[in-house]
């Protein structure tokens, strides 16, 4: 039975029970500091609050109930809200009716915080996800032994193993949906002393996170309802999951699509408001449906073609249509994998001839490659490696950004500066200040005078907008005076000549803060380090290479091409960083003290500028080189490794 | 013998016909005529029509065929005792204000409200934020401005159906604004398929032009031409569409001395379909609006409410009361002055209002500390209004008695 053989999987099923225990753990300590923070912030106990806050929520239910129904008939005689056919009118149709049950509903106060912490609590829908991914990649059966396709011969054999391994699918989802969030309802009882039964039979709507929850059933009901809900959540996911990794066949390329997918469908979570007409990436986006559960728990409309589609309808839709498509096409490619025809068509027989002939060219390359070069080759090519690479190029040609600044005048007159003065602060550029500084005085002064002269309120006007037309020079004036004073003070503390240079490009160059830019880097990095080592575990060859006198070499000439490969991409990222960053603010003085930069005015070491970002990129370039370092190790040791260790017990038991 | 084919014959026809077509395409579209003042390059075109559109001063107030979208404020969230800006809806016909939310289930006093939206300094914390000061209904859809995440002052569309949906309609141009520095949004509006806008954060503005959706922006005019001395400094001020051209006021100072101010200025038209603007009227003048040819505002040299004709450049004195700069708003029947340089509320900012020969009709006071008069239509005028209680937006029902008409605050009911 196909679902068995995730718990024939040790290693997995440790990863398991690790994060089964972990998200308990966790969601002790979520309890642990919600109480700690409240009794630091109002002196008051968390249960308390929550108490009142209950109470609160139960006396004005019903007045909450009555106020949507009134604003209801109301909105019928506001003209943009009662057109016909409009997504307004339907929607505040559907939601009178959704909440009109709602009326009867009798509350009283039940002490239920489990039900609260239960619905804020995100991190067990994580882990739930992440053992389903697991899972699904485990019954992908990715490169396994042909043993397997013997087994099942025949186009409905493997049409039947799929049907199996989609079933086997469900029952992992609604295993570890069930497993991981009732053990989080249970610990929050015990944790919190309260009385199941009477928690699971009072009306939903008696806790504050179903204030918007407009079904009439009791708390079990609603809780069923929302654990078969994420179950079929986490079916969609595991499904496409599987399905990726039967189109690819190769654990590293499936998990770098997958990964790649997930940090896609991180920025649209993140970044798409819940009022962007692009909305519907953000709810049907596995982040949002594994992280939140406002989507139970509160009850929206969406317009879709003008009319007024419950959020959950829509989710559940493309969460239907996502599924038919990934089972779809997991089962077309079982069936067809491993055709046995013993007819072979004239193109089958080209398309052979020309692997073939690749296969020798390939070969005779292969022979003439060092050992470095072997590596290289495997981890790029062998491993798809390449695909990280080229997507992380794909990834910085849509970061790129080179429209100019529309600077102001403060700005321009800023850039004119540092341009003239480039230096250290001297007698020119003061009495350029000076003479600025005079100038707006004299402007004041002028100002004042004719303004209270004025006779009309036609030259006052005029008076006024001259007046207002000297505010990006006064704004430059004050700018360049903190710079300057600021300078001068740096100079009087640290003895260091410091220089005016211009800041905005640096500021830039600080901030650093293109986030996609940075997680697309780490992933690639991750993959390529991934494929370096999948391989040989793949092929069989690890016991070999363990057994082998030279296998320490071996791994270390893998971490060297790690490495060098992390360079190429970091130097990449730096390459585009600094590059943008020049063309659109400019980037000069590179000779000055460090110092000169404001933000960098406490930087002990005395370097230039060129200097100190050298460093900086080199520290940095350090840490991704560690980290490659840290993930090869660990895949030396879970991939390699392993059939060493199989090796001593086997020598141990005999 | 050859035939000879006279082709002179058949042409005579096509001529007269063609020449007839000609004449007969000269002749306006039914309701409006155009006029040249001169011919050649140069002339302000003049257009008669009989309708007069409504006129905002300020592009705050958006009007559509159903009602009116103002930027305003929540009711106060009793959880938190603040309220929160709103975009609110006051609608034609049953004249009430609600905030510009579709939802029955929403309180709307927090940011969960659909007529919410966050403000530009969600743009620091890596979201699209909007400004409170701008909106604009066009061709169907509601338009205000703000700053994109990644530092674009944009255009954004809005659903006017209270979804409060949105997304992102143009990008106007990239900044490098930090939120410790100063940044004027610039002026915008949007009419004939572009978005007109005024940098305000340059010394020597410029009108420029981009299509609506994105494009490259085209500057329409970057100061006055044909003056000798060098311009310091160029301000653009009350761009509007009216009768279906652009019309701005523009001041422009020479030399760049700190003790003599020099300026030269005037009213501009820009045609939308050449971009080309040429000066309907010389000198700076304060306050003004456009009608039928006419050019009225208040206050020159204490003359009081003058026209001048943008046909032959003369000036009628329409009334001589005493008024200084006053911002003002045409309506079909009326012209309706504010006199803002009489004094600091609730002394100043009273409403005079005077029919189109000039007779003084009505003095509405200022009963709500108003500071700011954005104009209106024959239904409806908006202001805002300010004191130690708080501030807001106002409205005035202008289909009400002269003895009735008072401003309100535009709350929500």
């Amino acid at each position: 039975m196909e679902w068995k053989k995730i718990l024939v999987n040790r290693k997995l099923l440790s990863v398991m029970i690790v994060l089964f225990l972990l998200q308990m753990i966790v969601f002790w300590e979520d309890c642990q500091k919600n109480d700690r923070i409240w009794m630091e912030r109002r002196d008051q106990p968390y249960e308390d609050y929550l108490r009142e806050e209950e109470e609160q929520h139960i006396d004005a239910y019903h007045a909450a109930m009555q106020a949507i129904m009134d604003q209801a008939d109301e909105m019928s005689g506001i003209s943009i809200f009662a057109e016909e056919n409009s997504f307004s009118s339907r929607n505040r149709a559907s939601t009178k009716k959704a909440f009109e049950p709602m009326l009867d509903v009798n509350l009283t106060y039940v002490k239920g915080r489990t039900i609260t912490e239960f619905f804020s609590f995100r991190f067990g829908g994580l882990c739930a996800l992440v053992c389903g991914m697991l899972a699904a990649f485990e019954l992908g059966e990715i490169r396994k032994k042909r043993v397997r396709a013997i087994t099942f011969p025949t186009e409905y054999g493997r049409l039947r193993l799929a049907f199996e391994k989609i079933g086997a699918l469900f029952i992992w989802a609604l295993i570890l949906t069930f497993l991981f969030q009732t053990s989080i309802l249970l610990e929050g009882m015990l944790l919190f002393h309260e009385n199941p039964l009477r928690i699971l039979s009072c009306p939903a709507q008696t806790f504050v996170c179903f204030a918007s929850f407009p079904l009439k059933i009791t708390v079990w009901q609603a809780l069923l309802l929302y654990l078969l809900y994420r179950t079929i959540i986490l079916y969609v996911i595991m499904t496409l999951a599987w399905a990726v990794s039967v189109i690819f066949d190769h654990v590293v390329l499936a998990a770098g699509v997958c990964g790649g997918v997930f940090a896609v469908e991180y920025f649209l979570y993140a970044k798409i408001d819940d009022n962007n007409v692009w909305k519907l990436l953000k709810y049907c986006n596995v982040w949002y449906q594994t992280a939140e559960n406002s989507y139970f728990t509160k009850y929206k409309n969406l317009n879709i073609l003008e009319y007024a589609v419950n959020r959950n309808t829509a989710i559940l839709t493309a969460l239907a249509i996502a599924y038919l498509f990934g089972a779809a096409v997991g089962i077309v490619i079982c069936c067809r994998r491993y055709p046995c025809s013993s007819k072979v068509s004239r193109i089958r027989q080209t398309v052979s001839a020309v692997k073939v002939r690749v296969e020798s060219i390939r070969g005779r390359f292969l022979e003439k490659l060092s050992l470095t070069g072997m590596e290289t080759y495997k981890a790029l090519i062998a491993q798809r490696g390449l695909v990280a690479i080229l997507l992380l190029a794909v990834l910085i040609c849509y970061r790129a950004d080179f429209t100019q600044v529309k600077r102001s005048t403060q700005q321009e007159l800023y850039y004119a500066f540092m341009e003239r003065y480039l230096g250290e602060p001297g007698e020119d550029s003061d009495r350029e200040i000076a003479q600025l500084a005079d100038k707006l005085e004299q402007v004041d002064i002028t100002f004042a005078q004719q303004y209270s002269e004025a006779a009309d309120g036609d030259t006052m006007i005029v008076l006024a907008m001259w007046y207002d037309s000297f505010e990006e020079e006064r704004l430059f004036l004050k700018q360049i005076q903190e710079q300057t004073e600021s300078l001068k003070n740096i100079s009087q503390e640290t003895g260091i000549a410091v220089w005016y240079v211009n800041l905005y490009g640096y500021i830039h160059l600080l901030q650093n803060d293109d986030a996609m830019l940075n997680l697309g880097l780490l992933l690639a990095i991750v993959w390529i380090c991934l494929g370096i080592y999948n391989g040989e575990n793949g092929s069989g060859m690890a016991c070999m290479i363990n057994s082998s006198h030279r296998a320490k070499f071996l791994y270390r000439v893998k971490i060297r091409v790690a490495m060098i490969l992390t360079s190429l991409v970091y130097f990449m990222v730096l390459l585009f960083e600094i590059v943008s960053v020049s063309v659109v603010y400019g980037i000069t003085g590179i000779g000055a003290p460090v110092q000169s930069i404001l933000d960098l005015s406490d930087v002990r070491i005395h370097c230039t500028i060129w200097q100190y970002f050298l460093i900086r990129y080199v520290v940095r370039w350090g840490i991704y080189l560690v980290v490659c370092i840290c993930v090869c190790k660990a895949l030396e040791l879970v991939i390699c490794k392993k059939g060493l260790f199989n090796g001593i017990k086997s020598r141990k038991s005999v | 013998m050859k035939k000879e084919i006279h082709f002179t014959g058949g042409i005579k026809p096509l001529c007269v016909l063609a020449a007839g077509l000609f004449l007969l395409s000269a002749c306006g579209r039914s309701g409006q005529e155009e006029e040249q003042k001169q011919a050649g390059e140069g002339a302000v075109v003049v257009m008669e029509t009989d309708t007069v559109d409504t006129d905002f001063g300020f592009q705050c107030v958006a009007e559509s065929e159903k009602g009116y979208y103002i930027w305003g404020y929540s009711a106060v969230n009793p959880d938190r005792q603040i309220s929160i800006n709103m975009l609110l809806f006051k609608d034609k016909e049953s004249g009430r204000i609600v905030p510009l939310c579709n939802r029955p289930d929403c309180a709307h006093v927090d940011e969960e409200c659909n007529a919410y939206f966050p403000p530009t300094s969600s743009a620091m914390e890596g979201a699209d934020g909007f400004l409170y000061d701008y909106i604009q209904y066009y061709d169907g859809s509601l338009y205000v401005s703000g700053m994109s995440v990644d530092r674009y002052v944009s255009l954004y569309r809005i659903e006017a159906d209270g979804s409060g949906d949105w997304e992102l309609s143009t990008k106007v141009f990239r900044t490098d604004y930090d939120w410790g520095s100063v940044f004027s949004y610039p002026e915008i509006l949007i009419a004939d398929g572009y978005v007109y806008f005024v940098d305000w954060n340059q010394k020597c503005q410029t009108l420029e032009r981009i299509p609506l959706g994105g494009g490259t922006a085209e500057v329409l005019y970057d100061g006055p031409d044909g003056v000798s001395e060098d311009i310091s400094a160029t301000e653009i001020t009350e761009v509007k569409n009216i009768e279906g051209f652009v019309y701005f006021l523009t001041i422009s100072y020479l030399g760049d001395s700190a003790e003599l101010v020099n300026s030269v200025g005037g009213l501009y038209q820009c045609d939308m379909e050449t971009g080309q603007c040429v000066k309907a009227k010389d000198g700076y003048g304060g306050p003004w609006s456009v009608h039928n040819g006419y050019l009225y505002y208040g206050g020159m040299e204490g003359e009081g409410l003058c026209r001048y004709s943008m046909r032959d450049g003369s000036v009628e004195i329409l009334s001589d009361d005493p008024i200084n700069v006053p911002q003002i708003a045409l309506t079909q029947d009326y012209i309706i002055i504010c006199d803002q340089m009489a004094g600091r509320p609730p002394y100043g900012y009273s409403l005079i209002i005077y029919d189109y020969d000039g007779n003084r009709l009505a003095t509405v006071p200022n009963n709500i500390w108003l500071n700011k008069f954005y104009g209106g239509n024959s239904e409806m005028l908006f202001g805002s209004w300010g004191d130690e209680s708080g501030m807001g937006v106002c409205f005035l029902d202008l289909t009400l008695p002269f003895e009735e008409l008072h401003w309100e605050n535009f709350a929500v009911d």
